[in-house]
């Protein structure tokens, strides 16, 4: 099966020559359609830069992307690329163009060039999957920032993606609008089996993804399943990252000879975890 | 709270003005401004008068939304009234020192001001029956035949959409950035005009920083969202003129021949 | 010394079809050196909750009295904007002038200070926010990162010298690193310069970690207020206010309804690990 997105040997300098900044240097990553991807990092690792290359708003300075075995500095596939990988960004006030939220969802189809009667099709299914069709006439300034970020995901969906890239999109939410944001995204990755890669800086959604990537200085420093990367605390911290309350009580605790498996991530595991052991003493 | 000014001042309703195409809308409203200026008679004005009241009826709209659209301006009618009344020559009616009302002056006053009332109340009649969106519309259909020398119809209708997106978002930023700054001690309401345009400084600054940041990430978003101008695009909502179109638009002929004809003969 | 918000209604728009009643008959006190955690729902009205304790907005009915004057006084207004220094969300968005120090010294400008005192106050409050004053003074706000931005703009309102500093969701956004920077920096202020903090956050795990004393808001309304230690117990109540617990509390909430020997009034993990190592060692107290 070919890979959703194939990075190679990827690095970006931000400014010309020397001088310029670099934000990837020699990035290798592959993902495979229907995985949810977390990336974390701390601001400024690159995890933004990346997520940009994944849909051609910027092009590697050095190495190959690949979506879906089209290269991304191959202008002809450049709307193809575009409506493969859609993307939903961080700030959600300015991310809508219209002022009702179905002319916003309509958006990207009417972009594409899809016939009128199927823009409405396709609008009304998307806001249905997120739960917004009710909204469907409101102005987008009246809505809630979940609410926004929901419609966000739905102008993406009408594009008819293979893939949704999440750019920090839970950053400026509180704490519902971040859950029903993320509770979307999930069902999307495992109803629609629409591959996901969400970039935040909080471990709780971190969590909920198949495969979690680190990244520091522009460079993938960790890769694997939320356990494995959690089972790496020290590090995490000295990246300038959390870890879930409990998975850092399992690491402390440990230290103090009290033999608990590694990347415990859930309250529920820690509790089983701890009722275990007491009941083997 | 600022974001809750409603924008164009749209009265959702479902009125024979309300399923207007927009089209016909922006063309009848023209033909109306146009036969205002040429009707000179008083039984043209009492009939265009009349024609703008079943025109209201018509609408539905609640009398007092209506009247609120004229509020605005009622004082730059009683400026056209008296500056009418005092400063036209003619046959000295009453005098008030330097100061002569004439017979004149009244007659051209009163025609004054009513057609400036009637040429607001018909436009609000438009944006109160019309969503923004589909005047957009209608403006980007009609500017259509004039692409050909030039006019950039689908750029200039999806800037205007843009500017009613964001005005709501940047009249809560107006807010918050002025109260941010009043927190610092900032004082936006007492000085003279030098001192308070200094003190508009660090409220315009940072609106113009977050402006620019909204528009590069918005153009971004679009980008991402594959546009790439109007070109090949198709719309969510597609335009159609109804037999009611039809009709509007044979009336609004029928007022403008009316008014030429009232025009030659008076 | 204090604020006293004292039966405080505050209406949007009254009198017109839009008017919308946000605050209904709150009352709070802040007492002096407090460090005051405000939770709630978004929409259950903090913001204008913050925003009558400098005067921003004022009471429709009730009144704020800080240290005893009134907020509706014009001849107070500027000593209380002195007085509480409020500092609003992405406060980095109010940033504007050319260089770092020019901005912090807006407000000490606007009080009329000398100034001596203005530079004196700038560089004091650079160095409180962790901002070297010969490393940041001259540079342009708008070239730092986003942690950088904010601490400038903090910065700018320590400068006014307050007494009583009031910050809405100050590390949104924010990566932990930067949130850690900014949180250590204001327990800071309040431990030792002994400043009243009240913090608006969503993040229970930094609540609990800081604060005294919790004030929770529903719907315009203040429902409970008390030590976190105390609040964090009633899971449930709060759940059905829109409001999480840390993950640590649930946590041994969980445990304990397995193992009810288990403490459940634990805050942070420095005070959960003992607990448990206590608890797997047999000597947990009932």
């Amino acid at each position: 099966m070919a890979a959703m997105f194939q990075l190679d040997h990827v690095s970006h300098h931000y400014g010309e020559g020397d001088e310029g900044k670099v934000a990837l240097s020699d990035i290798n990553l592959s993902i495979s359609p229907g995985e949810f991807v977390a990336v974390i990092g701390h601001n400024g690792s690159g995890k933004s830069t990346l997520a940009k290359h994944l849909n051609a708003l910027l092009l590697p300075t050095t190495g190959t992307v690949l979506v879906k075995g089209m290269d991304t500095r191959d202008s002809d596939h450049l709307w193809a690329i575009r409506q493969t990988a859609g993307m939903v960004f961080q700030n959600p006030d300015n991310q809508m163009v219209a002022t009702a939220v179905e002319e916003d969802v309509a958006f990207g189809p009417e972009n594409l060039g899809v016939p009128t009667a199927e823009i409405r099709q396709r609008v009304e299914a998307a806001l249905k999957i997120v739960d917004m069709w009710e909204f469907r006439a409101a102005a987008p300034h009246l809505l809630s920032g979940g609410q926004k970020q929901r419609v966000a995901i739905a102008g993406v969906l009408a594009m008819q993606p293979e893939a949704l890239i999440l750019d920090e999109p839970t950053a400026m939410l509180d704490p519902s609008g971040r859950r029903e944001v993320m509770d979307t995204v999930v069902r999307l990755n495992r109803e629609e089996g629409i591959t996901v890669v969400h970039i935040t800086h909080f471990m709780e959604e971190a969590v909920l993804a198949s495969r979690v990537v680190v990244m520091n200085d522009g460079q993938v420093v960790l890769d694997g399943i939320p356990e494995e990367v959690f089972s790496h605390v020290r590090k995490l911290r000295s990246l300038g990252l959390d870890v879930p309350q409990v998975t850092e009580l399992a690491q402390r605790l440990s230290e103090h000879e009290v033999s608990l498996p590694s990347g415990i991530l859930t309250v529920e595991r820690m509790v089983a975890e701890i009722c275990q052991l007491k009941s083997k003493m | 709270m600022l974001k809750d000014i409603t924008l164009g001042q749209y009265v959702p309703g479902n009125s024979l003005l309300h399923r207007l195409d927009p089209r016909t809308k922006i063309i009848g409203a023209m033909i109306y401004i146009i036969s205002l200026f040429l009707l000179k008679s008083l039984v043209g004005y009492a009939a265009i008068t009349i024609f703008t009241l079943a025109l209201v009826l018509l609408s539905a709209l609640p009398w007092s939304y209506v009247l609120r659209g004229i509020r605005p301006v009622f004082y730059i009618v009683l400026f056209t009234l008296v500056l009418n009344f005092f400063l036209t020559p003619g046959e000295t009616v009453w005098q008030l020192g330097p100061l002569k009302v004439t017979d004149e002056g009244i007659r051209l006053g009163i025609f004054m001001g009513w057609r400036l009332l009637l040429l607001v109340l018909s436009t609000s009649l438009l944006t109160l029956t019309s969503s923004p969106i589909a005047l957009t519309d209608g403006i980007e259909y009609l500017l259509r035949p004039f692409k050909k020398i030039g006019v950039p119809a689908h750029e200039l209708a999806m800037m205007m959409t843009i500017a009613l997106r964001f005005i709501p978002t940047l009249l809560e930023e107006t807010d918050k950035i002025m109260k941010a700054q009043m927190a610092r001690g900032a004082d936006f309401e007492t000085g003279n005009i030098v001192k308070r345009a200094r003190g508009m400084i660090p409220l315009l600054v940072p609106l113009f920083v977050s402006a620019f940041r909204r528009a590069d990430e918005l153009a971004t978003a679009m980008e991402a969202r594959c546009y790439r101008g109007g070109e090949g695009r198709t719309r969510l909502k597609e335009l159609h003129f109804a037999g009611r179109d039809f009709m509007a638009l044979a009336v609004s002929t029928i007022l403008l021949v009316l008014s030429v004809v009232d025009r030659i003969v008076s | 010394m204090s604020i006293e918000v004292q039966n405080v209604t505050f209406t949007y728009q009254p009198g017109t079809p839009f008017a919308t009643t946000v605050l209904k008959d709150v009352n709070v006190d802040i007492e002096e050196g407090e460090f005051v955690g405000l939770i709630g729902h978004t929409g259950s009205g903090k913001s204008t909750l913050i925003q009558h304790l400098n005067g921003l907005l004022l009471p429709t009915a009730g009144r704020v009295l800080v240290d005893g004057s009134d907020t509706k006084e014009k001849s107070v207004r500027r000593i209380i904007r002195r007085k509480v220094g409020l500092v609003f969300q992405y406060p980095e968005h109010q940033l504007f002038e050319e260089t770092v120090a020019k901005d912090v010294a807006f407000g000490p400008e606007n009080l009329g200070l000398a100034q001596d005192e203005i530079q004196e106050r700038v560089e004091e409050a650079l160095v409180t926010v962790g901002l070297p004053p010969n490393e940041y003074a001259k540079r342009s706000p708008f070239d730092l990162s986003g942690g950088e931005m904010r601490r400038v703009a903090i910065a700018g309102v320590l400068a006014m010298g307050p007494s009583y500093l009031v910050l809405d969701e100050p590390t949104a956004g924010l990566d932990p690193r930067g949130r850690d920077e900014i949180l250590g920096q204001i327990a800071e202020l309040q431990q030792k310069q002994g400043l009243t903090v009240v913090l608006v956050s969503h993040s229970m795990e930094d609540i609990a970690r800081l604060v005294d004393r919790l004030i929770i808001m529903y719907q315009g309304q203040v429902v409970a207020t008390g030590e976190p230690r105390k609040l964090f117990q009633q899971a449930d109540e709060l759940k059905e206010l829109g409001l999480g617990i840390p993950q640590i509390t649930e946590f041994m909430r969980q445990l304990h309804q397995d193992c009810p020997q288990v403490s459940t009034d634990i805050l942070t993990v420095d005070e959960a690990v003992p607990e448990i190592l206590a608890y797997l060692r047999g000597q947990a107290h009932a």
